[in-house]
């Protein structure tokens, strides 16, 4: 016997990982195939092959271990044998028993897919690495043959801050690499001059093993993305690719700090059917809450930031229209997405869901990657929408309105959590001085540089905001006083390492900080002012330190 | 034809789930050292076996257009794999079904789902016992 059990184990366990990965997307096809017999003509064919997909989830679902799956795609199968063999029948007595089967699959499909470990999620933690230096573009390099598609890809992340090589053959990324290895490597992996996958597997053992490898293709089969895997591929993109998806995917791996998952709220009557939906979104990388009573929805809504609502039309004690207009006439949830999910295909009502605040009509039943795709770029557009209304923008950072607001917000959730907060203000030292020698446009840069540096260095679950000119305001959850003066203190000596340039000449900054920590109730207002005094103090005691009080 | 001074090592897997094919074909492949090839069809299976010259055939029984004992009955009826052992793979292994399969020319059934870990092992096994029965 050839080899180590230890390798086999592996390989299966990746083999089994896939499978369940792509589990929700053969339900759905199911799901879609019955849907759309049920729709259409009932046509023998079309039975035939519903009842083949089904067939094949026995077998498989089995063989990796998920009986519950095998089993109750068994009795779909059995159903649609029973189906096939006569006309179509008057009475719905097997159609309905053949829903509700399907319904216990959709089940033991979600249930296998607990197995699954998280995909792409960021680990919260501060990075303790240096900064980059401020600004400098990541450097993606493209291998692609198709010259009119690199380009245009190329130029695509280009708006997203990347800079990228494009190269036409293995040959010359191979040389490119071994002067210089960039941040990325993307990689259509059929390429004339070569196996795609074996050179990235020979790049990631021998020439740049640091280097995040991705994968592009047209192909979808099994076997390559197992292939892909195997050649230590961080991910591989169906094509055409999505923009918004391989950016998301070269941030995470490129270790930008990447904007929150998007956080979306779920409502339907059937509480198999959010989970189901939840279930996608989540594999997405997204953050999920679900609610089964639209009447329940203020409830649900707060303290959660939703980004997005998918809700059900026809639902009981509240329909869908009528939740649309409910929130639309709330000021917080004016602008967030409303996506309606329904079996309707009439378009006049499709239209009067779109009149009463709506925002996007999805048919059902809908694929997992449409489901995807269409909640993604509403979400993205929100996103970008409120960015502007929210953000600072020199920095990017919150403004002085919104982090306040934040700051409330956050210290109800600590309260409720029993969880201890700092509140940090941060003051650049001799601000006006430095515009006055240097020029406002290095005071910019030294503003930048210090948010730049906050936003690397803090957690994705930290509120950091810009709160005056020079003055910014951090709020570190789940950290207590002393934790926070030992980060501050840290994040003050590497601030005072960087040099910032004006002109001709160079020059470098420090700051002061004040921090105040809670472990109580404490109100908004009140705390700001001990941070504040903390601060004060600071600079009284003759600048670049940070002084902690306790409330 | 005595099996046991042949030895195995070229196996044709018949199955038509994709996912299944993969993992048999890594289970006999790097386990057991054998040579696959797979196929999702029992017409498939028809025209590769003369090229591929398999040792033995494992065929799964529930197969959409041609199933596994028709399949059966067609290697057997062309010449260059009317002597091929041929092992059954099904999901409902009864008793009576097992005995049909052997009746018609099966050295045995398999049944399913299998454990990719002693895959190899088991059709080993048969090898072994098939050969010192003829």
């Amino acid at each position: 016997m050839a080899t180590r059990p230890e390798n086999i184990r592996e390989q299966l366990t990746a083999l089994r990982q896939e499978y369940i990965r792509r589990l929700p997307e053969r339900l759905g096809e199911i799901e879609a195939e019955w849907a759309d017999l049920l729709r259409e003509d009932w046509d023998a064919e079309k039975l035939r092959i519903m009842h083949r997909h089904a067939h094949s989830l026995v077998g498989s679902g089995a063989t990796f271990g998920f009986p519950p799956v095998s089993d109750s795609a068994r009795l779909v199968e059995q159903t649609l044998k029973e189906l096939s063999e006569k006309p179509r029948p008057t009475d719905h007595t097997i159609e309905n028993k053949l829903e509700s089967l399907l319904m216990e699959l959709r089940k033991a499909v979600i249930q296998a897919s607990r197995e699954l470990p998280p995909l792409l999620l960021d680990e919260d933690t501060y990075n303790d690495k240096p900064p980059s230096p401020t600004g400098k573009a990541r450097m993606v390099y493209l291998v692609e043959d198709d010259e009119n598609q690199a380009e245009d890809m190329a130029l695509q992340l280009q708006h997203f801050g990347y800079e990228v090589r494009i190269f036409t053959t293995l040959k010359t990324l191979r040389e490119a690499l071994k002067a210089t290895a960039p941040d990325a490597i993307i990689m259509d992996i059929l390429m004339p001059d070569g196996d795609g996958l074996s050179a990235l597997a020979e790049i990631s053992r021998d020439i740049a093993p640091n280097v995040p490898t991705l994968v592009v293709s047209i192909l979808r089969d099994f076997e390559l993305r197992l292939r892909a895997v195997r050649a230590g591929t961080k991910a591989y993109l169906q094509k055409p690719v999505d923009i918004g998806e391989l950016v998301d995917k070269l941030d995470h791996l490129t270790g930008v700090k990447q904007a929150d998952p998007y956080r979306v709220l779920i409502i339907d009557d059937s509480s198999v059917m959010t989970e189901y939906y939840a279930l996608i979104l989540r594999h997405a990388g997204m953050l999920t809450r679900t609610c089964h009573d639209a009447t329940q929805v203020m409830g649900a809504l707060e303290d959660f930031n939703v980004d997005l609502i998918l809700t059900d039309v026809y639902m009981s004690g509240c329909d869908g229209f009528e939740l649309a207009a409910v929130l639309r006439q709330q000021d917080a949830y004016m602008s967030v997405p409303i996506v309606f999910l329904s079996t309707e295909t009439d378009l006049d009502k499709q239209l009067m869901a779109l009149g009463t605040g709506a925002d996007e009509f999805l048919t059902k039943p809908i694929t997992p990657h449409q489901l995807v795709s269409a909640v993604t770029s509403r979400a993205q557009r929100a996103r970008l929408l409120r960015e502007l209304m929210l953000h600072d923008s020199l920095t990017g950072l919150l403004n002085h309105t919104t982090v306040k607001e934040r700051l409330v917000k956050e210290l109800a959730q600590a309260l409720r959590r029993r969880v201890p907060v700092s509140l940090a203000m941060i003051d650049i030292d001799h601000f006006k001085s430095i515009n006055d020698r240097f020029g406002h446009l290095a005071g910019d840069r030294v503003i930048k540089s210090l948010a730049h540096l906050l936003q690397q260095r803090l957690r994705q679950s930290d509120v950091i905001g810009r709160y005056g000119g020079e003055e910014f305001m951090t709020l570190l959850y789940d950290t207590t006083g002393q934790q926070a003066k030992v980060l501050m203190d840290k994040l003050r000596d590497d601030f005072a390492e960087l040099r910032h340039q004006a002109s001709e000449k160079l020059f470098r900054a420090t700051f002061s900080c004040g921090i105040a920590a809670v472990s109580g109730k404490i109100k908004a207002s009140d705390l700001t002012d001990l941070a504040d005094r903390a601060l004060y103090q600071a600079k009284h005691k003759g600048r670049n330190q940070v002084v902690l009080v306790n409330s | 034809m005595n099996m046991s001074k042949r030895e195995l090592k070229r196996i044709l897997y018949v199955e038509d789930e994709i996912d299944i094919q993969t993992v048999a074909k890594l289970a006999l492949e790097t386990i057991g050292g054998f040579t696959v090839e797979v196929c999702d069809t029992g017409r498939k299976a028809l025209a590769v076996v003369p090229k591929f010259k398999p040792d033995l055939i494992l065929l799964d029984v529930m197969m959409p257009d041609m199933d596994g004992p028709t399949t059966f009955n067609a290697l057997r009826s062309q010449p260059a794999s009317a002597d091929i052992p041929v092992i059954f793979m099904t999901a409902k292994a009864q008793q009576n079904e097992i005995t049909e399969y052997k009746r018609i020319g099966a050295i045995d059934v398999i049944p399913k789902p299998f454990d990719p870990m002693t895959l190899a092992q088991i059709v080993c096994d048969i090898w072994t016992h098939h050969g010192n029965q003829t």
